[in-house]
């Protein structure tokens, strides 16, 4: 089998490869420019030129995985399809109210967000269930006939249906669809309780609608590649990447768009589970650094942290996703000085017009354009494609330097410094929620700007061991090279409830869904997990806890009070406890690439290719070596301070760490002892 | 200030006190903790002014908080490396606490013998005794009902536990382990923050530590002052009432004056402290309560606004001693959130006046919960839960309508789903929604209001509505814009008093309405298509589109040509308004037998009478006070009532 991983950035649309047999090391990657607003356009240049290089067996099966943003873009940038929403007399303004909360409650100017849907085509329907499953008032039909009329009239041709307890007792919805599709059947419709049967009317409405909204977009966007796949590359199959770190089918992706909102960052932090699991490390923290933002996110005993706690453009994400936490500063982070103060976004120069040193106009200082004055960086990027303008970048700091009194090279070195300590205001924070210790973790660097300002955040946090994979800037697309298939499924529970019949139903619930994304013969086998949200009783907040397979009611309860002692400190074993939600992952497993064995394939003892003086936290040092990532062997090791190059990035090694080369080709930095 | 070091520190401190907070929220064990976020921790000078505050998490008020009554109280020469110091009593602490539930702890961090700081948490744990459980009740009329009162003592001696302190503690609780619980989480938090204040300066120095300090708060107070110095000079007073005492609308009243950079909060003219639980304790210096709004504006108006005490220091405040918001023991306070809000109001009606082209209309502005008891078949015993706030729609803003079913100072709030809400009570909710035809107009209009219709599904449940407020006196309009609505409660579709316990049998249904929002701007100004889209949005009848807008809606279509027409002769019809605020039918109803100029003359002649005669001093006076009185009448009757009665 030939894996193919496929992510499209704003900027670039990378590609990895995996051809069956060799090492994570050796994986084919490949680049090519992003074609917005048809991003079609760059996967079929990129696999076109990406086809002959691979090798394969006339009907080797292709699988493909697809990372994306479409519907990602879709939502923030409010461009999906018009909606119409029929909800439970008296809760018209599910949308509108949401949990009442504004955006930014500090601020007098601040409101909630605008929902997707205007309240004039929310449509109030005569039904009721009550919370145990009862019917208390009949659906009116007809009621809902009107409805979608209506909507259609005024061009809309997707409805979202979210009745009180659904979740629970879908039989209001499904015969609300059935309505309608008798009534109008070019009618597409979206049923909550579908999409995520989960107890909450606003954030279940919520995913329903998101769902609706990129449901054409995605719809048309998979479509096109599959027209394409099918006339040039027939023995292909095309998955997409979830934002749970797995992949599901294009048809699945097709009617279930929600599940590709958060994709993007999740795939990567997949490729560092993987890369975890490769180079024998459980705790791992990534830091995916671009241009305009930095994520962050957690693999804790060799696991990603999945939460359903995330955003989308302000509206709640309630699914399981993999947790990633936004950090604010990019490469292109503007620096100001406010009166006496020099500070550090969170303005970005943007992919345009970009930091001043790459001449696309922009005359604002970056923190790139600091790496440039600091010596971090070259002449040029991308292996000579993208030439520096190192005046520009010393224009833009003038200002700065004049109210700081100082040189523009120190007033970059003293922004660069600025900037990390804003980072750390956000990783500290981050890291004492999820109550991880720094001194434990391994950080992991990618996106083009992680392996220069990582280094220097690892070593203000007390971290002591940095790894940068082989190829950093196609991270993503790895991840989609080596993602599983995953799916989740949820039932809430309330009151005295038998556990292990609902978990049954659960898992074949999920198995069923598996069946129907691949061929059995195409999985090295499934996993099933069970996750429970469980609370003392009284308690208004409660707690997702990994469940033993085939453990009873006891041994959750053991395990419901062991996660309450590790997260809050304390438990209470004597008090009675209660299930909230059930849930089930189920994983299928795809073969992946083994590791490598490039530590001995390197050439030995790493000679510098250059020197040249560079500023560390107000210190110059005048001949700072430069190695080339290539010349690096098995016996090489470099001390800091010192910069590797590769083609697609730069690697800081500060003052006290020592860099090796590992097996599969990633780069590790250590702290001296 | 050092350009670096400023922004350097300013971050590794906002860190700190961010990573304690959520060590403290994730450790806690009480509601009010985990569910409204009633609880904080922050890091303090020596001095006890606040130089770092979170801001993801927990209390947003606090920020300008001192800390210095307590610190003083035990003497800062008998503090020692180790000590914790707690206390809870309002009269000790010069108000620092605000009632009994809120529990305060502090802790001074030592560097080799050297007082650096002190961290500080503190934790509105669920019941500290007193009458009732929760320990907070509006009708309280002494602290002694809210409870066990310490003032500043030390729980901890040189890392040694008082264990004395922690039994009477313990024996003067309802839930003695839950509140231990929070104090341990309290002091989890003061710990971190310790371990990573030393981190700092062992990674830099004592020197740096200290100047950050200086430096970051340096930094609080002149981004403050940049904002303070836009205001015009001048000085600009605004009257509004509290109702929480039947029959007994309480007249508050501030004064503001901008000079420079400078401001002044003067609330004399308020109302004496009253035999109710809405008065609180204020000190010398500026209390979080009192410079809320402006604070608010404060940091409105900057995004990037240091988080610490800098800010307030260009902001004095001054509360004659006896009036609701500087009561004297042994006032009660558990209830003092009603005249926070009023507070509020206060300030932003200030800040209208100052600023040239106003800010922003009056908004529903009750702090109101409504809870629900109902006994448990099983057990017998009663469960009581929080349904949902009802606060009540903000007012319009100068640039933007107003926030639909809540208050700006309440932005922070979450409701509960009602998935949740009927799985915890044995309720159906009918309705949970705006309100049609609610909001004040304006060029931007107010917050709707909020409604919600509850249906018993048990034999009996009994509903409160905490904190209700604005009976008759409606959210005000500003700048032109028309006065909100008032709210109401409604029993089977008969009226009832939202101040009452409401007892619902099986089937019986409960209807609560909250106030909405004043009007910000003539509503003849509004623009046709944002009238036309409420219509369509079905919040605006296109009755009172006409009526209120002068806009013409035919068949969901603008009818421009007659709205211009109807703008035009509305133009001619309406009287030019007298002031900047429209405070509504009733309120001027009120004012013309009461006028505000005699209240406050009431208010502030009464402090002359010894605090324990105010009281009866205030009814010999209201009896005779003659329908439209002047002040000079009212001044003379006080000087003849305080004789009679001395």
């Amino acid at each position: 089998m030939i894996r193919i991983g496929i992510d499209i950035g704003g900027t670039f649309t990378d590609f990895a490869v995996w051809q069956g047999k060799e090492g994570f090391d050796r994986i084919l990657t490949h680049k090519t420019p992003s074609t917005p607003p048809d991003f079609a356009e760059g996967i079929k240049t990129g696999l076109r030129d990406l086809l002959p290089r691979i090798e394969r067996a006339p009907d080797e099966p292709i699988l493909i995985v697809h990372g994306m943003t479409v519907g990602t873009n879709t939502v923030i940038e409010r461009s999906g399809a018009p909606l119409a929403l029929l909800v439970t007399e008296g809760f018209k303004d599910i949308l509108r109210l949401g949990r009442l909360r504004v955006l930014k409650p500090f601020d007098m100017f601040s409101s909630r967000v605008e929902p997707l849907i205007a309240r004039s085509e929310v449509y109030e329907i005569d039904e009721r269930t009550a919370p145990e499953g009862r019917e208390i008032a009949a659906l009116d039909t007809g009621a809902c006939v009107t409805a979608a009329r209506n909507a259609k009239a005024k061009g809309i041709h997707t409805l979202v249906v979210c009745f009180l307890h659904s979740y629970a007792a879908p039989a209001h919805e499904l015969a609300a669809r059935d309505a309608i599709l008798a009534a109008e059947p070019d009618m597409d419709v979206v049923l909550s309780h579908e999409v995520w049967p989960q107890e909450g009317e606003y954030e279940r409405a919520t995913l329903g609608v998101l769902n609706a909204f990129v449901k054409p977009v995605m719809s048309a966007y998979l479509g096109e590649v599959e027209s394409f796949l099918a006339e040039e590359l027939p023995e292909a199959r095309l998955f997409v990447a979830k934002s749970n770190g797995g992949m599901m089918s294009s048809a699945e992706a097709r009617v279930f768009p929600v599940h590709t909102l958060l994709s993007g960052p999740a795939a990567g932090v997949t490729a560092t589970q993987f890369l975890g699991q490769l180079t024998g490390q459980d705790d791992l923290l990534t830091m995916d650094m671009g241009g305009t933002s930095t994520d962050m996110s957690l693999v804790r005993d060799g696991r990603s942290i999945t939460s359903n706690g995330s955003e989308i453009g302000d509206f709640p994400l309630t699914l399981p996703v993999t947790t990633i936490e936004a950090m604010g500063a990019g490469g292109g982070s503007i620096l100001w000085t406010d009166g006496a103060v020099l500070r550090a976004g969170p303005r970005s120069s943007g992919a345009r017009p970009g930091p001043a040193c790459y001449g696309r106009g922009g005359t604002e200082p970056t923190l790139s354009d600091a790496y440039l004055l600091c010596g971090y960086l070259g002449d040029a990027l991308l292996g000579g494609d993208l030439v520096l303008d190192r005046a520009a970048s010393e224009a833009a700091f003038a200002p700065i330097a004049e109210t700081l009194g100082t040189g523009t090279a120190e007033a970059a070195d003293n922004a660069i410094t600025v900037a990390t300590a804003t980072m750390v205001g956000r990783a500290m924070p981050y890291m004492a929620r999820l109550g991880v210790d720094p001194q434990q973790l391994t950080l992991v660097l990618f996106g083009g700007a992680g392996s220069i300002h990582g280094p220097l955040l690892a070593d203000e946090l007390g971290i002591s061991r940095v790894l940068v994979p082989p190829t950093p800037s196609v991270f993503c697309a790895a991840g989609c090279l080596v993602a599983p298939v995953i799916h989740d499924a949820v039932r809430s529970v309330r009151g005295p409830v038998e556990v292990e019949p609902v978990f049954e139903q659960l898992e074949a619930q999920t198995r069923d869904w598996l069946a129907g994304q691949i061929e059995p013969g195409w999985l090295l086998g499934t996993s099933i997990e069970r996750y429970a949200s469980m609370r003392y009783v009284g308690q208004s907040f409660s707690l997702d806890v990994a469940l033993p397979e085939g453990g009873g009611r006891a041994e959750a309860e053991a395990a419901f009070h062991a996660e309450h002692q590790r997260v809050y400190s304390h438990a209470d074993p004597a008090a009675p406890v209660e299930f909230v939600e059930l849930r089930v992952r189920i994983v299928g497993l795809l073969p992946t690439p083994p590791g490598g064995d490039s530590r001995s394939a390197g050439t030995g003892e790493a000679a510098p290719t250059g020197h040249r003086p560079m500023r560390f936290a107000g210190q110059t040092v005048d001949a700072v070596p430069i190695y080339a990532r290539g010349d690096l062997g098995a016996a090489a090791s470099v001390d800091g301070p010192a910069i590797i190059d590769q083609v697609d990035t730069s690697i800081l090694v500060p003052a006290g760490f020592t860099a090796t080369a590992g097996e599969i080709g990633e780069l590790v930095l250590e702290r001296k002892a | 200030m050092d350009a670096i070091r400023t922004e350097v520190m300013r971050n590794r401190f906002a860190a700190l006190v961010e990573e304690a907070s959520i060590i403290l929220y994730k450790t806690a064990h009480t509601t009010f903790i985990k569910q409204t976020q009633d609880y904080q921790c922050a890091m303090c000078t020596v001095e006890g002014e606040v130089f770092a505050y979170p801001r993801s998490n927990g209390v947003a008020t606090l920020v300008g908080l001192s800390l210095k009554p307590a610190i003083d109280r035990i003497g800062v020469e008998n503090i020692h490396p180790g000590d914790v110091i707690i206390t809870n009593d309002p009269f000790s602490t010069e108000g620092m606490c605000t009632h009994t539930p809120d529990i305060f702890t502090l802790r001074p961090i030592f560097h080799e013998g050297e007082l650096l700081c002190f961290s500080w948490a503190f934790a509105h744990v669920s019941d500290v005794g007193g009458a009732v459980p929760s320990s907070i009740s509006p009708s309280f009329t002494e602290i002694f009902q809210e409870g066990l009162r310490m003032r500043p003592v030390k729980l901890f001696r040189e890392g040694e536990l008082n264990e004395q302190l922690k039994d009477i503690i313990s024996d003067n609780c309802r839930i003695p382990s839950e509140t231990w619980g929070d104090i341990i989480a309290m002091c989890s938090a003061l710990s971190s923050m310790d371990r990573r204040i030393i981190e700092l300066v062992e990674r830099y120095s004592v020197d740096d530590l200290t100047a950050g300090i200086r430096e970051v708060l340096a930094y609080g107070e002149a981004k403050a002052r940049e904002v303070i110095s836009d205001l015009p000079d001048g000085s600009w007073s605004f009257s509004d009432y509290i109702e929480v005492v039947a029959g007994q609308p309480l007249l508050l009243r501030c004064t503001m004056t901008v000079t420079g950079s400078d401001v002044l909060l003067d609330f004399t003219g308020s109302s004496p402290q009253v035999q109710a639980a809405c008065n609180f304790v204020t000190g010398a210096a500026p209390h979080p309560a009192l410079v809320r709004c402006f604070v608010a504006y404060l940091l409105s108006s900057s995004p990037e606004m240091p988080m610490n005490g800098g800010i307030v220091r260009p902001i004095r405040t001054r509360a004659p001693k006896g009036v609701i918001m500087n009561a004297e023991f042994p006032a009660a306070s558990g209830n003092r959130a009603a005249s926070y809000t009023r507070i509020y109001d206060l300030v932003l009606g200030c800040l209208n006046q100052a600023i040239p082209e106003a800010l922003a209309g009056g908004g529903g502005s009750q702090a109101a919960i409504i809870a629900a008891s109902v006994t448990d078949p099983l057990t017998r015993k009663p469960r009581v839960s929080v349904i949902q706030p009802l606060i009540g729609g903000s007012g319009g803003r100068r640039s933007m309508d107003g926030i639909d079913a809540i208050d700006t100072p309440f932005g922070f709030l979450r409701s509960a789903p009602t998935e949740s809400v009927e799985h915890e009570m044995p309720f159906l909710v009918r309705r949970f929604g705006l309100v049609t035809d609610s909001f004040g107009a304006g060029r931007y209009r107010g917050g709707a209001a909020l409604e919600i219709e509850l249906e018993n599904r048990s034999h009996e449940a009994t509903f409160s509505v905490r904190g209700c407020d604005r009976f008759t006196f409606q959210p005000w309009g500003v700048a032109g814009g028309a006065a909100g609505h008032c709210g109401g409660g409604w029993k089977n579709g008969e009226p009832v008093s939202m101040i009452e316990l409401q007892k619902l049998g099986r089937g019986d249904r409960l209807h609560l309405r909250s106030p909405s929002g004043g009007g910000f701007g003539d509503p003849l100004e509004r623009d046709p298509e944002a009238v036309l889209l409420d219509v369509r949005d079905g919040l605006l009848s296109e009755a009172r589109a006409l009526v209120d807008y002068g806009v013409v809606i035919r068949d969901g279509a603008l009818d421009l040509q007659a709205s211009g027409a109807a703008r035009a002769e509305a133009k001619a019809r309406t009287e030019p308004q007298d002031g900047l605020f429209n405070v509504g039918a009733q309120r001027r109803a009120y004012e013309t037998d009461w006028p505000e100029p005699s209240t406050v003359a009431l208010s502030i002649g009464l402090l002359e009478a010894p605090s324990g005669l105010r009281s009866a001093v205030k009814t010999w006076v209201t009896e005779r006070q003659p329908k439209g009185a002047d002040p000079e009448t009212v001044n003379a009757l006080l000087k003849e009532g305080l004789a009679q009665i001395l």
